[in-house]
């Protein structure tokens, strides 16, 4: 469904995507995970031709890539890009809103009811959007996004200025928007909850993708334990660590289980329990592990 | 979904208070401008021929007597007792309306023996009192369109028929032209300005700005048929209608000819048209430069001024010329083919100006957006 190949852009000097290549298929949902200023922006506006890439190709359906205004509109007919809250207007309703993208990208606005039931809009649309919170105003963008029903959406910080309650709105809408075979982009701050509905999550480091974490395949298993640099030290030279172990973040060390047998699998644990008590869990790395391992 | 992008442009126009704000103002220009139009001193066609009456007294004063010894001395002498006596059984006819046959025939007559004088060189008439080719041509025009059609030849200057194609000529030019300018500051504000809702939208570049020209356009088109309408109703209500059949002198390939107000009004309507037209399209191509409307409403207005300022400088700026033909008012009247001193600057070529530099900017803007899509040849190996 759509295939980066080749990626590049810089500013001045600093390069901000190089050499960059993925694949996503519809059905999927990519997190991207990234602190700021590492070019997750500048992935999408790439992607939905905001921003001119210095090479490589961004191409859509098997077909269509930005060669010119006519193959622009129509990647754009399968493709949106999550509104800024403070591009909203102001004098406007919600409903406006969700009519304008309901009506430009499906030519009818019947299934916009649905949407604000969904939701639990109802009590606020109708006023203008300057009148609305800040959560109120990110429930409307992510409204706008399922009005335009495209194929393809890019989503930029998608749960900002929501609570825990509409982030789990938010994310079951993902998940039912997944079911449709929608390719959704997500890049949040809520890395634990990328792990909810992500297919992938994909990290970006000095312009290219450093890991790719698949949900959807057999993970490898660690043993977890909270650990402080100095008892860190002080284990090594106790116990010769596996390879293949992780110390992430300066908190936390990661053994890797997969691969061992179970005796030494029981050793380990025994080993570690004997050490640290209680503080030990097991299982595969998740997103916000992976991003303190990338960018602590 | 180009018609849905317009319905919601339209709903973004309609939001817009400094335009209606900009509106109200073209409106009510209409009926204030009367409360100063109507304390105009208009020479009314009995002044002008009480006015040519007297001349003839200085006239025959400075013939020279020797002059008249010769026979083409002679000649002029009876050529110019002629024209006195015209013009005396002119005024008298002016006092019955009865007699409009009578004053259009002496009035041709008249008019011929000007001419006649004109192809004798004017010899032995002082320079101050030659009747014009240009305001002989108008009279003729004039009398001409009297001949044809049943009309008064002495409206009243301040019914609501003379005040339209006055108050329009008035408000053209600059004036109107920085309202287009204003209305049209707005055009691509909510694309910078809600950048991350409007960019995505799937209609062509070009879509977007022919959808907003166009509408913008209609909203001019509507504020400036209020204006006129409520102009017209006012004026009416207080001196009356008059007739929209009554001819006003339009300037043509060096010629004038007589039309009706009718026809005057269109024809300055639909300069008004292209000019806002040209003027929007414009605005779109150095907002694109300047990305900043005050900027680009600063520049084109210094375009529009720049031909009288180099004119007033002394600077030959006959290459400018189009631009000075945004005043249409001047260019109908033939006024502005007289400051510039050239024949081309009538309606046509005015009209033709302004739908050619139109077309101009629009190739431009095509180039531009196709231009956008052209790769980088440092890069071009690696988009392939």
């Amino acid at each position: 469904m759509l295939k980066l190949s080749d990626l590049s852009i810089a500013y001045q000097d600093k390069i901000v995507l190089d050499h960059l290549n993925f694949t996503a298929e519809k059905g999927e949902i990519i997190g991207v995970a990234a602190p700021n200023g590492t070019g997750k922006t500048t992935l999408f506006n790439i992607i939905a031709n905001y921003t001119k890439p210095d090479s490589g190709r961004v191409l859509i359906d098997g077909k269509y890539t930005y060669r010119n205004e006519k193959e622009e509109v129509l990647i754009h007919k399968l493709l949106t890009t999550f509104p800024e809250q403070k591009d909203l207007f102001d004098e406007l309703s919600g409903t406006a809103h969700l009519n304008l993208y309901a009506s430009m990208w499906n030519g009818s606005s019947k299934h916009v009811p649905a949407i604000i039931d969904k939701l639990q809009m109802t009590h606020y649309v109708k006023k203008k959007a300057k009148t609305y919170s800040l959560g109120m105003r990110q429930r409307l963008c992510f409204a706008m996004m399922m009005a335009a029903d495209t194929t393809v959406m890019l989503m930029d910080e998608v749960m900002n200025g929501l609570d825990v309650t509409n982030v789990a709105l938010i994310s079951d809408c993902l998940l039912e928007m997944k079911r449709k075979g929608k390719l959704i982009f997500v890049a949040s701050h809520l890395l634990e909850n990328l792990d909810l509905y992500a297919d992938r999550v994909i990290f970006l480091k000095e312009g290219k993708i450093v890991h790719e974490q698949r949900f959807t395949e057999d993970r490898d298993i660690y043993l977890k334990v909270e650990l402080t640099p100095v008892s860190y030290d002080e284990l090594k030279t106790k116990i010769e660590l596996p390879p293949a172990h992780v110390y992430i973040a300066e908190h936390l060390l990661c053994i890797p289980l997969d691969g061992l047998t179970l005796p030494e699998q029981t050793r380990w644990i025994e080993q570690i329990l004997g050490q640290f008590g209680h503080h030990l869990t097991v299982g595969p790395l998740g997103t916000v592990e992976y991003y303190e391992k990338y960018y602590s | 979904m180009r018609w849905n992008y317009i319905l919601f442009e339209t709903k973004m126009l309609l939001h817009n208070r400094k335009n209606w704000l900009l509106g109200i103002a073209i409106i009510l220009f209409f009926p204030i401008y009367y409360l100063q139009y109507s304390q105009t001193d208009i020479e009314t066609l009995r002044d002008q021929k009480n006015i040519e009456a007297e001349q003839f007294h200085s006239i025959f004063k400075a013939f020279p007597e020797e002059m008249r010894e010769t026979k083409e001395g002679q000649n002029i002498y009876d050529n110019l007792t002629e024209q006195a006596s015209l013009i005396n059984m002119q005024r008298f006819y002016l006092w019955d309306e009865e007699e409009n046959a009578s004053y259009i025939k002496d009035g041709l007559r008249l008019n011929e023996l000007r001419l006649e004088l004109h192809e004798a060189g004017n010899k032995g008439i002082h320079p101050n009192y030659i009747f014009s080719k240009e305001e002989i041509h108008k009279e003729i025009a004039l009398l001409n369109y009297y001949q044809k059609h049943s009309v008064s030849i002495t409206p009243d200057p301040f019914v609501a028929s003379n005040y339209i194609p006055a108050a329009l000529d008035t408000i053209g030019g600059l004036p109107f032209s920085l309202l287009v300018l204003l209305i049209g500051s707005s055009m691509l504000l909510h694309d910078q300005q809600n950048r991350s809702v409007m960019n995505g939208l799937p209609v062509s570049f070009l879509q977007k700005m022919f959808s907003k020209v166009g509408i913008h356009l209609g909203q001019i088109f509507v504020f400036l048929v209020a204006g006129i309408g409520i102009g017209s109703v006012y004026v009416a209500m207080k001196t009356g209608w008059g007739s929209f059949t009554s001819p006003v002198l339009l300037y043509s390939s060096g010629n004038f000819t007589a039309v009706s107000t009718v026809h005057y009004v269109l024809l300055q309507l639909l300069a008004f048209l292209l000019i806002s037209f040209l003027l929007l399209v414009a605005s779109i191509l150095v907002n694109d430069l300047t990305k900043n409307m005050y900027a680009t409403v600063l520049s084109i207005v210094f375009l529009l001024l720049l031909p009288s300022l180099l004119l007033s400088a002394g600077i030959d700026a006959s290459w400018l010329r189009p631009l000075v033909m945004i005043d249409i008012g001047a260019v109908l009247s033939g006024e502005a083919a007289l400051r510039f001193e050239t024949a081309s600057m009538d309606y046509q070529h005015a009209l033709s100006w302004f739908v050619g530099l139109s077309l101009v900017m629009m190739a431009v803007l095509y180039m531009k957006t196709k231009l956008q899509y052209f790769p980088n040849p440092s890069v071009r190996g690696s988009q392939n």
